[in-house]
């Protein structure tokens, strides 16, 4: 009976401290305090653009004669190798941007990506520029661009190495004994470099290249000009040249459709340059001469650039035979046309264009990127 | 026995609840402190966003700057979930922006909405002809940046002359003010000039040479047969000047007016102003403030711009920059500034108004007195084109006009949704 009593109170005792161990645990501490905010988020950045095709045609003293690359392929995404026609589309840091100013410096600003393009004969003759380095980048606001070309000599096809200043000038009318208000032109021209974009989705451009819009039949002009085939299909075109746009730091924008006139137009606005023209008939009378010449006219020879802040208006006399008139004229550009910033330097026969451009202009003659 | 383990039984419950209610025990230390938070997501730019709702007037002017039609109280909405309607226009979201061209590109550029606003006459002074402009095709779009707006509409022709017998008269300013008998003199000469009218109306005003008619150049006796007045004119006397039509002829003229007041009348008050109104020139409200858009055939398409102007609480003005255009007068019922440098009389060979614009100012030169031929009509232009710039110059616009349509004006407009200027309206 004792060891049952015993036994009741050993087993009390330990329920006891069984319910203090189990039951008492005390209240908890206070909260700890809340950590440190998370870094901030990402500014924000307008989506890296699509990779896209587009063209690429070089000339030499020509409108016409043009060696290019009809298909590249620019990419932006990072995910490409900048080799053979993939131009790698350099991501710029925050506050950095290449400097547009026609030179190289061994691609300073540029980032370490660039494609020597291999170049081939697109229409006419061919002009012996077998390649073109071609550098991009672009950042939140801008795509940059440089390419880089060195000319080739060959007297076979009369190409020469030269830098072109003076293009499609006036003369008047040798030894006096031509009309004077009939002044001749000159045969030069000058080098060209011109992009092709798609604005619009356009018909067969991702397989054939620009040369779905080459001499397209309007059953007009005998197929020789350039337009798209669709209705609706637009291209954007970037053109540079060694004189009429070299001097103003623009590339001249223009854009190409099928519209109700098709061809190639300038986008909206006041252009970069123009013709200087002037083209009467009158009865039997022809006028064909400058519109305008310089200030120092007549016999100044004073060449490009003629800004429209130096002209005057023609004189009738007072030219020698062989004098020289500008047959362009030059205008700081306003508008749509006056999109991209382009600029070359010639150095021994290569040249070196830079050119930029807002990646979105808000004109249905540009290329969104 | 069982008495004694219930009594313990109890005795431990009693324990038990002493120990669970009882024993507190200490309190424990603070917790640590928690791990820094995630990164915050990738920030979005609220300027991107769809922009607000808002309501605008357009007026539209046919030669007569005074005589404009127009609708004070058009609703633009940016939710394609809308529906366009008479009074309301349904801006479309879109990824390549329409060619600002004047050339309408219809839906595949503007989207499936358009709204047939409707226009009436809005000045009723008296003696106006109505322009009969009575309906505006509007469409809208919208991306990111810029915000574009279409207009449409057809002009009619209203003659603002009044016809006298067999002869035309005209309301002609000279250098010495209305004179009744020169203008009845000059009627002739004047009428032969402006046969060429069309409703595609790109002047201001414009400058024609004539004789300069005086007190004893003209001998004027009353015709008993005729059983009229009759005035002769004696031309051998006195040189020649140039006067311009008055200034009710003008330019075919649009005008967008965007309020951004809680100034309810915001659009009465653009109107009154910008078209000279009854009431044009009093007091404005202090918080009044209206982007107005102004473009003119002849003082903006050119340049494919349209002129940014504002109104606010001082009066209406013109945003910081220069204009599109340059008035071809030295003074008021003064003399050109300038003529195109190949006149005289090089232009002049030309017969209709729009192919003497736009003279650009690449192509002006000092005006010269000498040397007109005024045995044809001397045609010289009321402004100079020009380049525009700073804030003014924010707008491209660009219309064309379709004579084929019977008098068809498509205007297409492009502005950034956010100029950085306070002179304009964000959308």
């Amino acid at each position: 009976m004792t060891y049952n009593r015993f036994l009741i109170l050993a087993g009390l005792l330990l329920g006891l401290l069984l319910l203090t161990v189990l039951g008492c645990d005390g209240i908890s501490g206070d909260r700890g305090l809340s950590g440190p905010p998370g870094s901030g988020g990402e500014d924000y950045v307008p989506p890296i653009p699509e990779n896209r095709f587009f063209s690429l045609a070089i000339t030499n003293n020509s409108q016409r004669n043009h060696n290019g690359a009809p298909k590249l392929y620019l990419a932006f995404d990072g995910k490409h190798q900048a080799a053979g026609d993939t131009i790698y589309c350099v991501q710029l840091a925050s506050g950095v941007a290449p400097a547009i100013d026609g030179l190289d410096d061994d691609g300073t600003g540029w980032g370490d990506k660039f494609t020597d393009v291999n170049l081939y004969r697109a229409a006419g003759d061919y002009n012996f520029i077998e390649s073109a380095r071609v550098r991009s980048a672009f950042d939140n606001n801008y795509i940059y661009f440089q390419f880089r070309w060195t000319e080739v000599a060959n007297a076979e096809f009369g190409v020469e190495v030269a830098q072109n200043l003076d293009p499609d000038y006036w003369i008047y009318p040798e030894g006096g004994s031509g009309n004077p208000r009939r002044w001749t032109k000159s045969t030069t021209n000058e080098d060209r470099l011109n992009l092709f974009f798609e604005i619009t989705p356009v018909t067969r451009y991702s397989s054939d290249g620009c040369y779905v819009t080459c001499h397209t039949d309007d059953a007009i002009v005998n197929g020789n000009f350039h337009a798209t085939r669709g209705s609706r299909e637009r291209m954007d075109i970037w053109h540079w040249t060694s004189a009429t746009t070299n001097f103003t730091g623009y590339a001249m924008d223009r854009y190409m459709d099928n519209g109700f006139s098709g061809g190639v137009r300038n986008d909206v606005g006041m252009p970069v340059f123009r013709t200087n023209r002037e083209f009467t008939v009158l009865a039997a009378d022809t006028t064909d001469r400058p519109m305008y010449m310089a200030f120092d006219d007549p016999h100044s020879n004073s060449g490009y650039p003629l800004w429209d802040y130096q002209i005057r208006p023609m004189a009738t006399s007072g030219w020698v035979a062989g004098d020289k008139v500008a047959g362009f004229v030059n205008s700081i550009p306003w508008g749509s046309t006056a999109d991209i910033q382009a600029i070359g330097t010639y150095d021994d026969g290569t040249w070196t264009v830079e050119m930029k451009r807002s990646r979105f202009t808000g004109n249905g003659d540009d290329v969104r990127f | 026995m069982h008495r004694g383990i219930m009594f313990i039984i109890c005795l431990g419950l009693f324990l038990g609840m002493i120990v669970m209610s009882g024993c507190e025990g200490d309190k424990g230390e603070p917790g640590r402190v928690g791990g820094p938070g995630d990164r915050g997501i990738p920030g979005t730019d609220p300027d991107l966003d769809r922009p607000q709702d808002r309501y605008f007037g357009i007026g539209v002017v046919n030669e007569n700057e005074l005589a404009v039609a127009g609708n004070k109280r058009v609703f633009l909405t940016f939710d394609s979930t809308a529906r366009a309607s008479r009074d309301t226009v349904v801006a479309a979201r879109v990824q390549i922006p329409p060619l600002i061209n004047g050339i309408d590109g219809e839906e595949i550029e503007w989207g499936e909405q358009k709204s047939r606003v409707r226009t009436s006459l809005l000045n009723t002074t008296s003696g106006l002809t109505d322009p009969e402009l009575f309906e505006v095709v509007c469409r809208a779009a919208w991306d990111e940046y810029y915000i574009y707006t279409y207009f449409q509409w057809k002009e009619r022709k209203v003659s603002v002359r009044t016809e006298t017998g067999d002869s035309t008269i005209y309301e002609v300013t000279t250098s010495d003010g209305p004179n009744e008998l020169v203008m009845d003199a000059l009627s002739k000469i004047i009428e032969s000039i402006d046969s060429s009218l069309t409703p595609y109306d790109t002047t201001l005003f414009q400058w024609i040479r004539v004789p300069i008619l005086n007190v004893e150049t003209l001998f004027c006796f009353y015709d008993p047969i005729e059983q009229e007045t009759v005035c002769v004119i004696d031309t051998t006397f006195g040189d020649t000047t140039l006067i311009w039509f008055d200034s009710k002829k003008g330019e075919d003229k649009f005008a967008v007016f965007w309020g951004d007041t809680d100034v309810d009348n915001w659009s009465d008050l653009a109107f009154r102003e910008f078209f000279n109104m009854p009431g044009a020139g009093g007091a404005l409200p202090a918080e009044l403030f209206v982007d107005a858009w102004v473009w003119g055939a002849g003082t903006s398409n050119p340049v494919s711009t349209a002129d940014d102007w504002s109104l606010t609480s001082r009066g209406k003005a013109p945003d910081v920059g220069a204009a599109s255009f340059m008035i071809n007068l030295a003074l008021p019922d003064s003399v050109p500034r300038y003529q195109f440098y190949r006149d005289p009389n090089y232009k002049s060979q030309l017969t209709l108004q729009r192919e003497i614009y736009p003279l650009w100012y690449f192509d002006a030169v000092g005006f010269k007195p000498a040397g007109w031929d005024l045995n044809r009509p001397v045609y010289l232009p009321g402004i100079i084109s020009t380049i525009p710039s700073g804030s003014r110059a924010d707008i491209y616009a660009r219309a064309t006009f379709d004579d084929s349509g019977g008098g068809i004006w498509t205007l297409e407009i492009r502005r950034a949704r956010k100029t950085n200027s306070g002179d304009d309206v964000v959308f």
